[in-house]
């Protein structure tokens, strides 16, 4: 949205290239903080805009889309790219100006994707990134060569030190119309003629020309025979040429289904012969030499659990400190807003509705800050395409990509970030499936349920003389979720996510020192989506749930009588014969129904049943512990907690879908019901049918009571 | 179209080899188009760089890419000293 006073743009430019290419690093440093991140209508790839100022004229604004390798879209990220960029969207106006960002260092690569833009005939300055890169290891590009063979303007540029700035602003000010040469790439004689005929009659009979008649033309004359007959949109007399173009171009001994790709390869490799100076082949480098060491079947996996290990130390330990500040802060916000209000129900909707939902969001934000600063830093520094390279095998048992280790992992802080994360998943049904399981992974407000019941059921014993009980169970619960998590997906990708396996195939950049600027910028990023996202869920959900839980009141009374007798408590009842096979009663039932705002919030509820505030801190906690141990039901006389309750309330948080945020993100990111509600559904199966088990189980082996 | 009496798949090639990509055969149309627009197509020069766990990491035009152990066996290639152009 455009500030008041802000002059509007004369022009809109497209950023494009390939992954890792520094393209994100350059629209940085030529926008800074004049960005704008937003969603693309209907679809969950980010759109993210910036003004760039010229010395003269008004602002330009610069779109950076989605990284992709060539205009034939795999995945949900590069369609966009390619719909943005031909104009095909009504939410974007089409730019009249694109800039490539290519790698020096793989130009040959780059350049397929700068050959597509060339047919497309959209103006188009190249922008040859990462050069102080390629001459590091050898590489020289004549970039004066290079845009005399490309027929279009070619900047050098160092994105990281903001080298070539000046000069990219001047060829984007001064390139407003296509250079005119076109197809510069040939096609072999007899490929070309049957290529120029077919896009004739595509023109006459369809209406399509120029590069959309192209892209068709290839699309026919490149595929397969039989699956020409299934072409529906094409009339009767295009199939026939079609046929009779794969058959001539078969006799002359074509490979009809690469000569259009390997044309473009020749006529790149050309221009390399020319632009290029490379002192030898591939020597070997630091990166292989790294490689060798982190992607060892043995040695690659310790340095993966070790990375693993020092992200969850991050997100569970240094985290801990700024969420209490959070906490404490939203606490004397509480405070002073009572003290300003009179007692009575606005002040308890500010305080205990508003006031704490936002907590409850904002409280979060240290690890998720932490989360997208390390993964931030990992996918930086090239690590964490070699982390999916390492972890494709395991994903791939059970039928998913590599990538899909990456949303599992951010799961572990929060299962928000880690749907989000799945838009890289090429495989529409991978990712999916992987979007279904994330909630499994034990996200971090499940861990205050663990602590509370884990100090007050689990002995404190030591096993085989190093291991405490305590922490062998928390590692179960976690476990539980990730083998649950694994095993859904699997049978999923078995019956109805059915698809072919997912091949690994993808680039293992070079690992490079991770730019702080870079990181910081998407960290802050990653968190103002998620606040922005989850905040206002969670705000209206905890103001709904503060209603229930507070409502109707009865004068006069306790806070623990008041929730029993609440919408809450009636709802705790009424699930109470439910959940009594599991061995939870009422007390536990309302703690199920509150925690569907926000798991933890079981902790608190728990707090108010029993009169005990949580809030204060780890002594009262205890105290809630103590409580809740000398506990007995009425009617039977024997405690409502017991280890195995205590084990069997674990475990259903473990296993069911409780967050109404994350259902909210779910919705969005699949753009149904229909995903969202199956996943409650099987969620919420699993949790009763497993935590059942463990209860008949361990009122065998004697553990109830 | 006539292949060198040293053709094999990319997933027999030793460590170190440079080898020049023949023929891709993978059953699923869009991973060879796939392939090829990444740089792996025929006349392209790999050189395997190591392999861990059957899958694979490759260079080809100064990329370094991994890949799996399927993709592997369906790039058929020939050692790059035996190659003789078309």
């Amino acid at each position: 949205m455009r500030r008041r006073g802000e002059a509007v743009p004369s022009r809109v430019v497209a950023f494009i290239g390939n992954p890792n290419s520094g393209k994100t690093t350059l629209f940085n440093a030529l926008t800074g903080l004049r960005q704008k991140v937003a969603n693309y209508p209907g679809v969950t790839v980010e759109k993210k805009e910036g003004r760039l100022l010229l010395p003269d004229g008004p602002p330009v604004l610069l779109i950076d889309l989605p990284g992709t390798y060539s205009l034939t879209a795999n995945s949900p990220d590069e369609q966009i790219a390619v719909d943005v960029l031909l104009g095909r969207t009504d939410h974007t106006p089409p730019p009249q100006l694109v800039v490539c960002v290519v790698d020096a260092c793989n130009l040959e690569r780059s350049l397929y994707l700068v050959s597509q833009l060339l047919d497309r005939g959209i103006p188009l300055v190249v922008a040859l990134n990462m050069v102080d890169a390629a001459q590091h290891a050898g590489i020289t590009v004549n970039s004066r060569i290079l845009a005399r063979e490309l027929g279009v303007p070619v900047v050098p540029t160092v994105a990281t030190k903001r080298g070539g700035i000046q000069e990219l602003k001047s060829a984007i000010a001064q390139t407003q119309t296509a250079s005119g040469r076109g197809n510069q790439w040939r096609l072999p004689e007899p490929v070309e003629r049957e290529t120029d005929e077919l896009m004739a009659l595509l023109h006459q009979h369809h209406g399509i020309d120029g590069a959309d008649a192209y892209e068709a033309a290839v699309g026919l004359l490149s595929g397969e025979s039989v699956r020409i007959d299934e072409e529906h949109r094409y009339v009767d007399e295009i199939r026939r040429h079609v046929h009779r173009d794969h058959q001539k171009l078969d006799f002359l001994g074509f490979d009809r289904r690469s000569v259009f790709v390997e044309s473009r390869y020749q006529w790149i490799r050309r221009i390399c012969r020319e632009a290029v100076q490379q002192r030898g082949s591939h020597e070997r480098n630091l990166s292989d030499r790294i490689d060798a060491f982190v992607t060892h079947p043995f040695w690659g996996m310790v340095v993966f659990m070790g990375v693993m290990a020092l992200l969850f130390q991050s997100i569970f330990t240094w985290a801990q400190a700024p969420m209490t500040w959070i906490h404490d802060g939203f606490d004397a916000l509480g405070l002073g807003v009572a003290g300003l209000i009179p007692p009575g129900d606005l002040q308890d909707l500010i305080v205990k509705g508003a006031i704490g939902g936002v907590s409850a969001v904002v409280s979060f934000l240290p690890q998720i800050l932490l989360l997208f600063f390390f993964i931030g830093i990992l996918e930086d520094s090239g690590y964490m395409a070699r982390a999916a390279f390492i972890m494709d095998r395991v994903m791939g048992k059970v039928g998913l990509h590599g990538k899909s280790f990456i949303p599992l992992l951010s799961s572990f802080a929060c299962a928000i970030p880690g749907i989000m994360a799945t838009r890289t998943i090429e495989s529409p049904k991978d990712r999916l499936a992987t979007m279904l399981v994330a909630p499994l992974m034990s996200c971090s407000a499940r861990l205050p349920v663990y602590t509370l019941l884990i100090a007050a059921f689990i002995p404190p014993v030591t096993v085989l003389g190093l291991f405490s009980l305590a922490g062998i169970t928390l590692l179960s619960m976690y476990l539980l979720g990730l083998v649950a998590a694994l095993a859904s997906a699997w049978l999923f990708k078995k019956t109805f996510l059915k698809s072919p396996p997912p091949v690994f195939l993808m680039e293992l950049p070079q690992y490079k020192i991770p730019s702080l600027k870079s990181v910081v910028l998407h960290m802050i990023e990653r968190a103002m989506a998620f606040l922005q996202r989850a905040g206002t869920i969670i705000l209206g959900a905890s103001i709904i749930l503060w209603f229930l839980a507070t409502y109707p009141k009865t004068p006069g009374t306790a806070p623990s009588e008041n929730l029993q007798h609440s919408f809450a408590g009636m709802a705790g009842r009424v699930i109470a014969p439910v959940i009594k096979p599991l061995g939870f009663d009422w007390k536990i039932g309302i703690g199920l129904v509150s925690s569907l705002l926000q798991r933890e919030v079981f902790v608190s509820t728990m707090g108010t049943i029993y009169g005990i505030n949580t809030a204060q801190g780890e002594q009262e906690r205890t105290y809630l512990g103590d409580r809740m141990r000398a506990d007995k039901d009425p009617a039977t006389g024997k405690p409502v907690f017991s280890v195995l309750t205590a084990i069997c309330i674990m475990v259903y948080y473990v296993l069911a879908m409780q967050c109404l945020s994350t259902v909210a993100v779910m919705r969005r990111e699949t753009n149904s019901w229909r995903w969202p509600l199956f996943q409650i559904g099987y969620m919420t199966a699993l949790a009763y049918l497993v935590t059942y088990a463990v209860y008949r189980g361990g009122l065998i082996l004697g553990l109830g009571g | 179209m006539e292949f060198s009496d040293q053709c094999s798949t990319l997933g027999e090639v030793p460590i170190g080899c440079d080898v020049i990509v023949k023929r891709l055969r993978h059953s699923v149309p869009g991973v060879s188009t796939r392939l090829r627009e990444l740089g792996i197509c025929e006349n392209a020069t790999i050189l395997p760089l190591l392999r861990a766990n059957g899958n694979m990491i490759c260079v080809v035009n100064n990329m370094r890419i991994g890949i799996d152990e399927s993709l592997a066996r369906a790039i058929l290639v020939t050692p790059r000293l035996h190659h003789v152009s078309a």
